[in-house]
């Protein structure tokens, strides 16, 4: 693995794109580049995975995965063409494996040994599952032994469950489930599954109603739907607990930018903005987090001590993207 | 010579420079009552980036009319594609996942049908087939 230390521009910033409407703003941290809309957190709230195009400007290749700790401002390429994610909080990572759009084998990789340039954090691949857009819980802990759940979609509303457990005392994945690959949610019609982060939730996009829901996955690795959202958004993430939700919707047009929607104009238009919502799922209250104007917040997900924590692409090109973390 | 150099770039920033996709443009492909497909991908999303280039191989294989649009975040690529700035689609809910396809036939948009997410060729061929055929898949 070829690890490379960028220099990175981190920033406590003072003046805020991105409207906060609910939550104590805690820090907010610009990065160079513009990021895959999908970035992750780690549940430490320590690092941040992303992709980043090879070339934004063109139409053509792959990304490249970084690794971007925090504390130090030091940003890593890491294995894997896009979509890094890690194992909740644990001290793994699962990435891809490829570079095409094939549907890819996934590899887990040991987080400290990454941070460190290990060429020994490869622990071993995730046998028997090929996908794209993978999902991670942990169904528990154990000491040594990590099990966890992988989803991944295999073809057009097929989608693909793996359970493993990795003992990190022998170095070993457990052979007794590594065989094993179940269709995920077979009753059900969903698209763009994302896992709860004990793995016995899921949500996305009912392609039934066309809304957003959860759906509980029974231990045959049915699923059934708990909660339709009404609404449609974009990809949900759990709270480590399962209690809340937390997403992002695109908002109604900006009225006042309605004649220049219509104009040529060479930058985005401001009628184009997401915003960041949660939604406690023991009371059903949504509360909108963000209300931007000039701004996009989006894909937002939770630390294991309960931050919220989104991406914002501002519609001023000129401005960097950031990462706002929040107490709500 | 500097000088003509600084043209020549300015000049082929503006051939790039991205041009928006408004409703009025979309209600004038679909007046046209012809059958087609909207591809919205986002440079910042590479499995959309990719499936650009497979979209136009679909969309001729299939004899569909097809408009490429582009993430209203991305001021500048190496491609014509205009930035998707119709609020008709952004309320259809293109936005949401990166890529998207949106069908339209008989002058208006295919109910309710927005392919959200990266698939494969003949995967896709067969779905844009059966929606736009009417089938409620």
């Amino acid at each position: 693995m070829r690890a490379l230390l960028i220099s990175i521009f981190l920033t406590a910033t003072t003046a805020h794109a991105q409207t906060i409407v609910k939550g104590k703003l805690l820090k907010e941290v610009a990065i160079e580049g513009k990021p895959s809309f999908f970035f992750k957190i780690h549940g430490s709230g320590r690092f941040i995975s992303y992709s980043l195009a090879n070339d934004p400007n063109r139409p053509a290749g792959a990304g490249t995965n970084h690794l971007l700790e925090l504390a130090t401002g030091s940003l890593m390429t890491i294995p894997g063409p896009w979509d890094p994610v890690f194992v909740a909080n644990s001290n793994y990572m699962i990435l891809p494996r490829g570079t095409d759009a094939s549907y890819i084998n996934y590899e887990l990789r040991d987080l400290n040994k990454l941070l460190r340039n290990n060429p020994t954090s490869h622990i071993g691949d995730v046998p028997n599952v090929t996908g794209l857009y993978q999902s991670v819980g942990v169904l528990s802990t154990q000491g040594p032994k990590t099990k966890i759940r992988l989803i991944a979609e295999d073809g057009y509303r097929n989608h693909k469950v793996k359970d493993f457990t990795y003992n990190s005392a022998t170095n070993s994945l457990n052979v007794d489930q590594v065989g094993v690959t179940h269709k995920l949610c077979s009753n059900q019609d969903l698209k763009l599954p994302m896992l709860s982060k004990d793995g016995q939730f899921l949500g996305g996009l009912d392609l039934k109603t066309k809304k957003s829901a959860i759906w509980k996955i029974n231990p045959d690795f049915t699923c059934d739907k708990v909660l339709d959202l009404s609404l449609k958004t974009g990809k949900l993430n759990f709270s480590y607990d399962s209690t809340k939700v937390t997403y992002h919707v695109y908002g109604e047009p900006v009225e006042a930018k309605e004649d220049a929607a219509e104009n040529y104009i060479p930058i985005p238009s401001d009628s184009f903005v997401s915003d960041v919502y949660v939604l406690d799922l023991r009371t059903k209250v949504t509360t909108r987090v963000t209300s931007n104007r000039e701004t996009n917040s989006m894909y937002p997900d939770f630390t294991a001590d309960g931050q919220l924590v989104f991406i914002n692409h501002h519609h001023d090109d000129a401005r960097k993207v950031t990462f706002s973390f929040l107490r709500l | 010579m500097k000088a003509l150099l600084a043209l020549l770039i300015l000049m082929s920033m503006s051939a790039f420079a991205k041009e928006p996709f408004t409703d009025k443009d979309l209600h004038q492909a679909l007046s046209k009552n012809e059958s087609g497909i909207i591809y919205l991908w986002s440079p910042f999303m590479p499995l959309s980036v990719i499936g650009r280039e497979e979209i136009i191989e679909v969309a001729q294989n299939l004899n569909l009319q097809l408009i490429l649009v582009v993430d209203p975040l991305a001021t500048q690529t190496e491609t014509p594609d205009p930035l998707m700035m119709s609020r008709d689609l952004m309320k259809f809910g293109v936005l949401d996942h990166y890529p998207a396809i949106a069908l339209y036939s008989e002058g208006k948009l295919v109910k309710d049908v927005i392919i959200h997410g990266y698939e494969q060729k003949q995967t896709l061929s067969e779905l844009i087939n059966s929606y736009l055929n009417g089938k409620n898949l």
